[in-house]
């Protein structure tokens, strides 16, 4: 079942094709040359595939990195932030358990 | 014979190298599905342009690959698959958010490209149906698709009002629409 929204967006779609100009063209002749200068370029040689995995990775940081953080500030995805948070105070309470404040964690519950 | 000498005969078999595809059928490959994968491409959101790059791109990345014969269909769905997942990691990548929901489009895109079509049906029985229109509503239809005219500066050509216009235009989609249907069953019958 087709809904109306999506009628009219494939209506919008094939007037813009119609009456603009927004034709498909004929991409073989492009398509076909990149696929030339692709199967055309070297194989690395294994002596650099070496040479790259020798390469020394820095230490993994325990906090998020630049796009996860980017992600999580951009993409909607906050809804992992309540998660992050319950975790964060799981983790204080675990620290103070161990300290001469654990009795008062009890209290907390 | 050994029974394991026969497993292996077997696979030494079925892992053989496909043999590389020729130019010519490449060219036939690429030709006979470009104008759906593009068209697919541009009801996902993709401006003209963007869907010329994603459409090379697909290919590239389905060209590295031996050549399977899908059978049509299957060629279709998993270049379309292809597509989908290259502009969904562009749009990550970019951080661009989609002009239309994925559902809605995929939905649009079944309903234009009726089975084994690649939309060219449906874009001739569009052509019939702006012959059958109003010649008012053909000219807004002309200043909004072929000059890309905003609604207030179409009302000021054809002087209307802003929702002279979009009710006009409202009117003119549901004609459409329904004039379409109906070509298409008629072919279909």
């Amino acid at each position: 079942m087709t809904t109306p929204e999506a009628q009219d967006h494939a209506l919008h779609i094939l007037l813009e094709e119609r009456l603009g100009e927004h034709a498909p063209s004929d991409l073989t002749a492009r398509i076909l040359a990149a696929h030339q200068v692709r199967s055309n370029a070297p194989e690395p040689q294994p002596h650099q595939e070496k040479r790259r995995s020798r390469r020394r990775r820095p230490a993994p940081s325990p906090l998020p990195d630049r796009r996860s953080r980017r992600a999580l500030a951009t993409a909607g995805r906050w809804l992992l932030l309540p998660l992050l948070i319950a975790l964060a105070l799981v983790g204080c309470a675990l620290a103070i358990g161990s300290t001469g404040a654990a009795p008062f964690i009890y209290t907390m519950f | 014979m050994h029974p394991n000498r026969a497993v292996a005969d077997s696979i030494s078999v079925t892992t053989a190298p496909v043999p590389t595809a020729t130019l010519g059928s490449l060219e036939t490959f690429i030709r006979q599905h470009q104008t759906h994968l593009w068209r697919y491409l541009r009801f996902l959101g993709c401006d003209p342009a963007q869907a010329d790059d994603l459409t090379q791109e697909t290919f590239l990345k389905v060209l590295d690959k031996p050549l399977a014969d899908f059978g049509g269909g299957g060629a279709r769905a998993y270049l379309c698959r292809t597509a989908k997942n290259a502009l969904l990691k562009w749009r990550e990548r970019d951080q661009r958010l989609a002009r239309v929901d994925l559902a809605t489009a995929e939905m649009a895109f079944a309903w234009a490209c009726v089975e084994g079509d690649d939309g060219t049906r449906t874009l001739d029985a569009l052509g019939q149906c702006l012959d059958e229109l109003a010649p008012s509503a053909q000219q807004a239809l002309q200043l909004r698709y072929g000059e890309e005219l905003q609604r207030g500066e179409i009302g000021a050509r054809l002087g209307l009002g802003d929702h002279g216009v979009k009710s006009l235009l409202q009117r003119t989609y549901a004609r459409l629409r329904a004039c379409i249907e109906r070509r298409l069953r008629h072919d279909d019958a």
